[in-house]
C-alpha cells in the first residue's frame, strides 16, 4: 500500500533539494516583525514559480514559553509565501524540515562550498 | 438457604475474574499512555536530528553514500522503537515507514523520499502528541 506523504514535508525537501544543487538562490534580507516580540536573526527570501518566498528564524528570548520543533528553546522557524509588497500571504506548518531548509540557506549563503573547494585547491 | 449463598457466591467469583481482567487491561492501557508521554518525544527528537543530518549529507550525496546509510540504520532502530510504543494508526504509519525504510535497497527508494516519509512520520506523531495534551 502506497503511503501517503505530508504535501507540506514534499514541498520543503524539494525547496531543500534546489537549495543545495544551488537552482534556487536565496537572498538575505534585514526583517523586523512588526507588533511581534523577539528578534529575527535570519531571514531570507527568493522567488520561486512566480511565489515570493521568505524565511526566518525568531529569536523569542528566554521567555520560557516556546520550544519549538526544531529543538532550540525559545526559536522559531517560519517559511511564507509573501505578496509583492512583502507581506506574508500564507505561513508553512512548523517543521523539523523547515529549519533543514533554512540551515541548507545558511549553508548556501555562507559559501561553505566555495570556501572548502578553494581551500582543497590551495 | 445454602444453595443461595453458594449461587451468590459463584456470581461474585465470576464477577470478579471479569474486574480483574479489566483492571489488567486498564493497567496496561495506564502504562503504555505514560511510555508513549515520556518516551515518544524523545525518539522523535532524535529521528528529527537524523533526518537533519541526512538532508545535509545529501547536499553532496555522490560522496556521503557511506554516511547516509548509517543514519538511515540508526532510523530504522529508532523508528522500530517507534512502533513498539504506539497504538492504532500512528503503529500502523511507523509499520508502513519501517518497512519502506527496511527494503530500501530492494525498492531502490530514492533517499530524499524516504526524508519526506520521515517527515510525515515525524508530522503524525507530532499531532499525536498536541492531542494528547487534552488528555489526562
Amino acid at each position: 500500500m502506497a503511503l501517503a506523504k505530508d504535501k507540506w514535508s514534499l514541498v520543503v525537501a524539494k525547496l531543500i533539494q534546489k537549495t543545495q544543487s544551488k537552482r534556487l538562490k536565496w537572498q538575505r534580507l534585514k526583517l523586523r516583525i512588526e507588533g511581534g516580540s523577539g528578534q529575527v536573526t535570519s531571514a531570507f527570501q527568493t522567488i520561486y514559480k512566480e511565489k515570493g518566498l521568505r524565511i526566518y528564524k525568531l529569536d523569542l528570548g528566554d521567555t520560557g514559553l516556546v520550544w519549538n520543533l526544531a529543538n532550540m528553546r525559545n526559536k522559531r522557524i517560519s517559511l511564507e509565501i509573501i505578496d509583492a509588497a512583502g507581506q506574508p500571504i500564507w505561513t508553512f506548518p512548523e517543521s523539523e524540515s523547515v529549519a533543514d531548509l533554512l540551515s541548507a540557506i545558511e549553508y548556501q549563503a555562507a559559501g561553505v562550498d566555495e570556501f572548502l573547494d578553494e581551500l582543497l585547491a590551495d | 438457604m445454602a444453595g443461595w449463598i453458594a449461587l451468590v457466591a459463584d456470581f461474585a467469583s465470576i464477577a470478579g475474574l471479569f474486574l480483574t481482567v479489566a483492571v489488567f487491561v486498564n493497567l496496561r492501557r495506564i502504562k503504555s499512555f505514560y511510555v508513549f508521554r515520556a518516551r515518544v518525544p524523545e525518539l522523535t527528537q532524535k529521528i528529527g536530528e537524523k533526518a537533519s543530518n541526512i538532508s545535509k549529507l545529501l547536499g553532496d550525496s555522490e560522496n556521503t553514500k557511506p554516511q547516509v546509510e548509517l543514519e538511515l540504520a540508526e532510523i530504522v532502530v529508532l523508528v522500530r522503537s517507534l512502533r513498539d510504543k504506539s497504538t492504532g494508526d500512528a503503529r500502523l504509519h511507523a509499520k508502513r515507514v519501517l518497512k519502506r525504510l527496511e527494503q530500501r535497497a530492494i525498492i531502490s527508494a530514492n533517499t530524499w523520499d524516504l526524508y519526506v516519509d520521515i517527515q510525515t512520520l515525524l508530522v503524525t506523531f507530532r499531532e499525536i502528541q498536541l492531542d494528547l495534551k487534552w488528555e489526562k
